[in-house]
């Protein structure tokens, strides 16, 4: 996405879903959880990023706008799976002050379209 | 109930992934197949066979209904949907590469409304039972066999039944030709409930859309665990039939006894089957009802069960709940009603009987159950199309788009729906009109185009035939390319007009070089049939001039003729 950041943790976090029909419920009688599936595994990657303002300025551009899809290849299970993936959930804060010069970390995350 | 693979029946007490397809087709031939992409929400359809949760009656029908919404649809018209068709099918995630496919029905579309200008728009549909309603107007004097009124109530009301007159006989438990009576009822849905009488059942609209006759189920044929359901509402009381009985116009009864200790009369009266003008009528009625006496042995509970859903259990079907009752372990219900969604619960009905026990109220008026009383009912007349022939093109000048013919029964206002999709070649306006017989009908406005212009019009043209044949064809006028048309013509009581079959005297022809030349026609066909052959030689040419100064509007013109002077 920008060769000039790493993301500054180590690795991203991934976690995956399952979607369930607005019917699914819990029995009246038994407590018990009747779900209808929609779709399995929905995945979706949080990723960190530290750098000057304007660094972050040019990450955030690339991830704006939000209706904006990419094609994105990442490491699940060992093997690289790709998938389409809008970008959501950006957070933003200053860190830390570097030689006078404030850095943010932006943190975001990918969600499977 | 559906047959279903063991597969499927667990995947379905382990909630497995639930998929849907189907096909949508229009009036005008074309297919748009349906799947999870512009399927949208929870499409729920709904059967029933008794009129309220506490009233049982034999010869019940209702008209089972849809409700889907679509996506991704692109519209040609207000009157795209008209006398369309829906056939939907639920897959369930087996295990196997491809789910099982259960068939859900087949609706007629009764109503569309567009939800957005971007193509999504929710239907509602009705099954064929709906087609019942079509009066038959048959004034034969004589005995009506089994056979007879079955083929009459398929041509009229345009259905199809799944069983055979022998298999009809077989369920009602006596041969085929003493069932008979000696005048049609007023209407389709009339005769059809009380021939499911006859056999202590009713009549459904079953998976493919054909009506299907069918006799209450005496022995579960699913299990549904408490684990399985959102909730469970039984109504007091466990309900046997001890008694069928039959009552006739004059209030004369004869029962016969079942098996069931239970302490229900069951009955119907006023059945136009069941004849007798002798003083034996005990005798004779109790000849009718005995067969259903021995076939229903049924004990089930009332109420509703809101389930996980299983799309392959059928309307009739006795089921087992477990756990239904506390200290039992299980009660049986008798599936009279059906509402299923996709991805969501389905509501199980099973009806009970009336607090008198006695149910004779059944006349032959059908007050309660043939005019169709549920606040479910779709009420819509039943419309046929008669799809036109569409020439898509380049034109210029006046250009016929489409053309066809029908028959009509009796005089009725009728519609002619038209959606042209055309490209303007030059500037200057473009426009259609529809001809009724050669007569055009209301003038339609015409639209101002530049070159290049894309132009939707659509219409939906009254026309109000005469009893018999016409013709009708649209014009477009203007110069420009037809991309897409769809012409259809609805109403009720319309039918495909075929040719004629006309005797060959009334074709003057000569014969020249092996091959055959009409030259005249004295027939008073408006559609005849030219023959293949005329005096052992094959019509090859049509001379000019042959139909000067005759009635006839259209023409089949056989394989082989090379000529149209």
């Amino acid at each position: 996405m920008s060769s000039k950041l790493q993301p500054v943790k180590d690795g991203y976090r991934l976690s995956k879903s399952d979607l369930y029909s607005d019917a699914t419920g819990r029995s009246a009688e038994t407590g018990k959880l009747l779900s209808y599936i929609i779709r399995k595994d929905v995945c979706t990657i949080e990723l960190e990023y530290r750098g000057t303002a304007e660094q972050i300025a040019e990450i955030e551009s690339i991830i704006a706008p939000v209706t904006r899809q990419y094609s994105v290849e990442f490491l699940d299970n060992g093997s690289y799976i790709t998938r389409t993936m809008y970008p959501s959930d950006r957070q933003k804060s200053t860190s830390v002050i570097i030689d006078g010069v404030p850095h943010m970390t932006l943190s975001f995350s990918l969600v499977e379209v | 109930m559906y047959p279903v693979s063991q597969a499927y029946i667990t995947a379905i007490d382990t909630g497995a992934q639930q998929y849907i397809r189907g096909t949508l087709t229009l009036a005008s031939g074309t297919v748009i197949s349906l799947s999870d992409d512009n399927i949208f929400g929870t499409p729920r359809t709904d059967q029933r066979c008794t009129s309220s949760d506490d009233t049982f009656m034999f010869g019940e029908m209702y008209v089972g209904t849809l409700d889907i919404t679509l996506y991704n649809i692109t519209i040609l018209g207000d009157s795209y949907f008209h006398g369309a068709q829906i056939s939907l099918e639920v897959g369930i995630d087996v295990g196997e590469t491809d789910p099982e496919w259960v068939p859900l029905g087949l609706w007629d579309i009764t109503s569309s409304e567009k939800l957005n200008a971007q193509g999504q728009v929710r239907l509602k549909g009705a099954d064929r039972l709906n087609r019942l309603k079509a009066a038959i107007n048959d004034d034969t004097v004589g005995v009506l066999r089994l056979a007879t009124i079955m083929e009459k109530v398929e041509k009229t009301a345009f259905v199809t039944f799944e069983q055979t007159p022998a298999e009809v006989a077989a369920l009602i438990g006596r041969p085929a030709q003493s069932i008979q009576c000696v005048e049609f009822s007023a209407n389709c849905w009339e005769e059809v409930r009380q021939i499911a009488q006859l056999m202590g059942g009713f009549a459904f609209a079953n998976r493919s859309g054909k009506i299907e006759f069918r006799k209450f189920g005496m022995s579960p044929v699913r299990t549904v665990e408490a684990d399985r359901r959102f909730s469970l509402k039984p109504s007091s009381g466990l309900y046997g039939v001890a008694q069928v009985r039959y009552t006739d116009s004059k209030g004369r009864f004869a029962s016969a006894d079942t098996d069931v200790s239970g302490n229900a009369i069951l009955g119907f009266s006023c059945n136009k089957y069941i004849y007798t003008g002798s003083e034996n009528y005990i005798e004779q009625y109790t000849e009718w009802i005995e067969p259903i006496a021995e076939s229903f042995t049924a004990c089930w509970h009332s109420g509703t069960c809101d389930y996980y859903g299983d799309p392959a259990l059928d309307l009739g079907d006795m089921i087992t709940v477990e756990d239904g009752i506390a200290g039992q372990s299980g009660m049986q219900m008798l599936v009279t009603g059906l509402s299923w969604g996709f991805r969501a619960p389905q509501t199980i009905t099973s009806a009970g009987l009336s607090d008198t026990g006695d149910s004779t109220s059944s006349g032959s008026s059908g007050s309660s159950s043939g005019s169709g009383g549920s606040s479910s009912q779709v009420a819509v007349p039943t419309m046929n199309t008669i799809a036109l022939d569409t020439f898509p093109g380049d034109f210029e000048g006046r250009y016929t788009s489409a053309e066809g013919a029908f028959g009509i029964r009796q005089a009725a206002d009728c519609f002619v729906n038209i959606g042209i999709v055309m490209t303007a070649e030059a500037d200057g306006t473009l426009g259609f009109r529809v001809l009724l017989d050669e007569i055009a009908q209301v003038l339609q406005p015409v639209q101002t185009v530049n070159e290049g212009d894309t132009v939707t019009l659509s219409a939906a043209v009254p026309i109000s035939p005469d009893e018999g044949k016409h013709t009708v064809r649209v014009e477009v006028i203007g110069n420009g390319t037809i991309t897409e048309i769809s012409a259809v013509v609805f109403g009720q009581d319309i039918s495909t007009e075929s040719p004629d079959i006309v005797p060959d005297s009334v074709w003057t022809y000569t014969i020249a070089d092996g091959a055959a030349t009409v030259t005249g026609y004295s027939g008073e066909s408006t559609y005849p049939r030219i023959p293949d052959t005329l005096g052992g030689a094959p019509v090859r040419i049509i001379g000019a001039g042959t139909f000067t100064d005759t009635a006839v509007r259209n023409v089949y013109v056989p394989e082989g003729v090379t000529t149209i002077e």
